[in-house]
């Protein structure tokens, strides 16, 4: 059974993971564009991006376009497993809700 | 940790909502569709009211508006987002980017063999050859949409060009410029 994931249930993560799932594998989105997507501040998206890492959810680039440093960001494989398995029991708490309903 | 049903039912429309965003924003390749669809049907449609002399000259500036368009496209997602570096999509994006480059340089060279053409004729030419690259792109990697598009407006084309060559540009305009334009709004709108 699905259990909920305490890491990426948080807010800003829960987002930050449903963003880097959303596309397709071997993808990466830019630091940039997740701050701008998530209404976030450097240093707020920073900590949670550095969480998820820890975590093994994600992994991030430092690299360089046109001489500016650029970070990308993208889901490792364990990390679409344990989004997957979140938003699954997410899922069952809403559905078994609704049957009691 | 305890969820109650009414946080669980807020997480999972602010996954859904984060999605589409996502999504919707980092659709290159629908961008791109919609922005030669679009020039595809303003150029079709200007091309059947004007004179035979400024057909040359629409057909210069809407493929540099094209290339232009799709550079800024590219570009402005380009800072937004990348294929992983060496990995297997990577690969096989380059190999699909270097397919169609070498389709339409060979495209040149028997548009450039085979004049004098007539201007349905380098019309018709030029739609076919763009929708050869969409069936075999679409047949290497698996994606139905592809090969619908480029046998439709094939077949499509090919009837206006035998059976209303008066409103061929008119035919074109609506079947391949629309058909682009219709299908990248599509993905845009279903890729959620």
């Amino acid at each position: 059974m699905a259990e909920l994931n305490e890491v990426i249930h948080q807010p800003i993560r829960l987002r930050i993971m449903a963003s880097l799932v959303a596309l397709d594998e071997e993808t990466q989105v830019g630091f940039n564009y997740l701050k701008d997507l998530l209404d976030l501040t450097d240093g707020n998206l920073g900590a949670h991006l550095r969480k998820l890492e820890e975590a093994g959810y994600i992994t991030m680039t430092k690299t360089f376009v046109n001489k500016k440093p650029h970070t990308f960001v993208e889901a490792t494989e364990s990390g679409r497993q344990a989004f997957a398995e979140h938003v699954a029991a997410l899922e069952t708490i809403l559905n078994g809700n609704k049957r009691k309903v | 940790m305890n969820v109650t049903p009414e946080e669980a039912q807020e997480a999972l429309a602010a996954i859904q909502q984060t999605t589409v965003k996502t999504r919707r924003g980092l659709a290159y390749y629908a961008y791109q569709q919609i922005l030669w669809g679009l020039l595809w049907f303003v150029g079709f449609l200007i091309s059947q009211f004007v004179q035979p002399a400024t057909l040359n000259w629409i057909w210069i500036v809407m493929p540099i508006l094209g290339v232009i368009g799709s550079a800024i496209v590219g570009i402005s997602q380009g800072r937004c987002m990348r294929i992983t570096p060496d990995s297997r999509l990577a690969f096989i994006s380059s190999r699909v980017g270097m397919f169609f480059g070498i389709l339409y340089g060979f495209g040149i060279i028997w548009f450039v063999v085979l004049q004098p053409l007539k201007a349905l004729q380098i019309a018709l030419f030029w739609i076919t050859l763009v929708m050869f690259g969409y069936i075999v792109a679409g047949a290497w990697l698996r994606i139905s949409l592809l090969i619908g598009i480029g046998v439709g407006v094939t077949v499509m084309s090919l009837l206006g060009y035998y059976l209303l060559p008066g409103y061929f540009y008119l035919w074109s305009a609506v079947f391949a410029g629309g058909t682009l334009l219709g299908s990248g709004i599509y993905i845009l709108l279903r890729w959620r």
